[in-house]
């Protein structure tokens, strides 16, 4: 699974970050990806309003017991597995930022589109924040899911530590910053 | 000697018999779907046909009305979509019915007709015409003739042997997916019906080519039957079944 | 297995041509079919399935086709069949369900080629006119042996 791009896409829907790992990818104009981050937030919204009445009912009568364990994303511990001259990578909670199973945020909405050639995964953070990565194969298998579920909050770490700690980033603006892009693309290169 | 007579005769039976066979395979093929599709489209050409007859009728008096209205009428070019001519069926008066069931009936006579000739000369060693009575005509269109053209032989043929046939279909392919809306199975028969006469003249003309040809010597009237049990015990979905009673009056 | 709907769209962008949905796991024949309250959903599930549909087409680049497939949420998951013809099949599942699209392929040859496309009963084109068109349409399929069929291949897969 190699990853295409990488969007981050703002709590308003706009496009705050955007980069392409392989070259030899399909290149959208600056406005096309634009566009393309508004039409996702806009079907995040909508996805979770097409959920089936069978699923509603069930959550209504509080048989909530099938649906629970599912929504916890396994750890997937090789993903980003700091090498030896990457020591630096993580924080205070460890080299590899988290190491257990963690709750999606992400209930209803969109999280995987896939398509003949490709397939898109969405990470939502609590603050609506929107983490996407574009992969060049197409799978729904659960553990490729779960494998870019752990990609993305990886990024959202990094997108923590290094963009948030920038003192001379706005939030909600485009994300100018060095040492995300370089993390982002070593953690990346790791897959 | 008798024993090597034997064996030329079968080797030639078995040299018509490939004969026949490469001729075949050198006809040009049609596409079965495509076929049966053209053959249904016959309906709602006949209907479409009556329509645009008995407009003409009704305009006669008004003609300049009439030449406006054709001049005017973007429509006309198109025509109507086939479900919806066989709608303005059901809606028709009883003469415009008949005046469409006798067309269609026409069409598959013309077709019958011309069938038996193409089945005859193809030299099937199969066919056999040596008395030329009823029962053989009548068993080859059960064989020959359905095969040909619904690719498969009539499943049950009942006779009086006095000129009374029945011929059983009981998956008669061509109307097999037509269905309405689940309350309408009277309008669903009703619309069935044109559909039948085409087959229904097809056996008159194949009857007409093979000598009984007098005017109203043969009449073939065709009906949705049950299947019998065991057929449809089995399948589970609801298939037509088709009867279709042929009367020829002979030995005039 | 548990499927929850399955609709057809035609190619006259946004008419719901067919919409089957079941509401209760438990119960094979619950559920409503070609229901006017789902009119709204249709079109909710027409507009995520177009928007992320055009995405996947940008992404492709020139030449190629990339044609959606699946769209997953926290809770479900869509299989999508578009067809050359304009026609969109899209069935609603668990997220156990990872490929249906064999299914939506049955269910495009076997049952609606044979019980719509071939019964000369049934239109083939649902809009009449230009102004049912652009999810205006209200003609939906509704002739008995596809209704049977859809029931009968789609019903032992709801629980």
């Amino acid at each position: 699974m190699a990853i295409q791009t990488i969007l981050v896409i703002n709590k308003s829907g706009g496009l705050v970050y955007q980069r392409d790992f392989i070259k030899t990818g399909a290149k959208l104009s600056s406005n096309e990806y634009l566009i393309l981050a508004g039409t996702l937030q806009g079907v995040v919204a909508i996805a979770s309003q097409v959920t089936p009445k069978a699923l509603q009912i069930s959550a209504k009568t509080g048989s909530k017991t099938a649906n629970e364990p599912s929504q916890l994303i396994p750890y997937v511990g090789s993903l980003g597995a700091p090498a030896q001259n990457l020591s630096d990578m993580g924080s205070f909670m460890g080299q590899d930022f988290f190491n257990e199973s963690f709750p999606s945020w992400n209930q209803s909405g969109l999280k995987h589109v896939t398509t003949d050639q490709l397939s898109m995964f969405l990470y939502q953070t609590l603050t609506g924040l929107k983490f996407v990565a574009i992969s060049t194969q197409s799978t729904t298998n659960a553990m490729a899911v779960s494998i870019a579920e752990n990609l993305l909050r990886k990024a959202y770490c990094l997108y923590a530590d290094y963009v948030m700690k920038n003192p001379f980033h706005d939030p909600e603006m485009p994300i100018k910053c060095e040492l995300f892009d370089t993390h982002l693309a070593e953690l990346v290169g790791q897959l | 000697m008798g024993d090597s007579g034997l064996a030329s005769e079968v080797n030639e039976h078995q040299r018509l018999q490939l004969q026949f066979q490469l001729f075949q395979e050198s006809l040009p093929k049609v596409d079965e779907t495509i076929y049966r599709m053209l053959l249904n489209e016959a309906v709602p050409l006949a209907i479409s046909v009556e329509k645009s007859l008995t407009h003409h009728k009704e305009d006669a008096t008004g003609q300049l009305e009439a030449e406006l209205d054709s001049k005017l009428a973007l429509e006309s070019q198109q025509g109507d979509a086939s479900h919806k001519l066989l709608k303005d069926y059901l809606a028709a008066d009883q003469d415009q019915q008949t005046r469409i069931k006798t067309r269609l009936e026409n069409i598959g006579f013309q077709l019958g007709q011309k069938l038996s000739q193409l089945l005859i000369f193809s030299n099937n060693p199969n066919l056999s015409f040596k008395d030329m009575d009823l029962l053989s005509v009548m068993k080859f269109v059960c064989r020959d003739v359905w095969k040909q053209v619904f690719g498969k032989q009539i499943d049950n043929l009942k006779t009086n042997h006095r000129g009374t046939f029945y011929l059983l279909d009981y998956n008669y392919k061509p109307i097999e997916p037509f269905t309405l809306e689940e309350d309408l199975s009277d309008q669903e028969q009703k619309l069935i019906e044109p559909f039948l006469h085409v087959p229904c003249g097809m056996i008159r003309g194949v009857l007409a080519s093979l000598g009984f040809e007098k005017e109203g010597q043969v009449t073939c009237q065709a009906t949705l039957v049950d299947p019998p049990d065991s057929k449809q015990a089995g399948a589970g979905t609801f298939t037509k079944s088709v009867s279709f009673n042929v009367q020829v009056l002979v030995g005039r | 297995m548990a499927i929850y709907s399955f609709w057809i769209f035609d190619r006259h962008l946004g008419n719901c041509i067919f919409d089957r949905e079941w509401t209760l796991k438990s119960n094979q024949s619950s559920g409503t079919t070609n229901s006017k309250l789902n009119e709204d959903t249709a079109k909710l599930l027409y507009g995520m399935v177009f928007s992320l549909r055009s995405i996947s087409q940008k992404l492709s680049g020139e030449g190629s086709h990339n044609e959606i497939r699946t769209i997953s949420t926290g809770k479900y998951r869509a299989h999508i069949l578009c067809t050359a013809s304009g026609l969109w099949f899209v069935l609603l599942s668990d997220l156990k369900q990872e490929d249906l699209s064999h299914v939506l392929r049955y269910l495009y040859s076997e049952i609606y080629v044979k019980t719509v496309v071939h019964n000369w009963f049934s239109p083939v084109d649902f809009a009449e006119s230009d102004s049912e068109k652009r999810g205006q349409g209200f003609r939906k399929i509704r002739n008995r042996n596809f209704l049977a069929s859809v029931e009968r291949f789609l019903g032992p897969m709801v629980n």
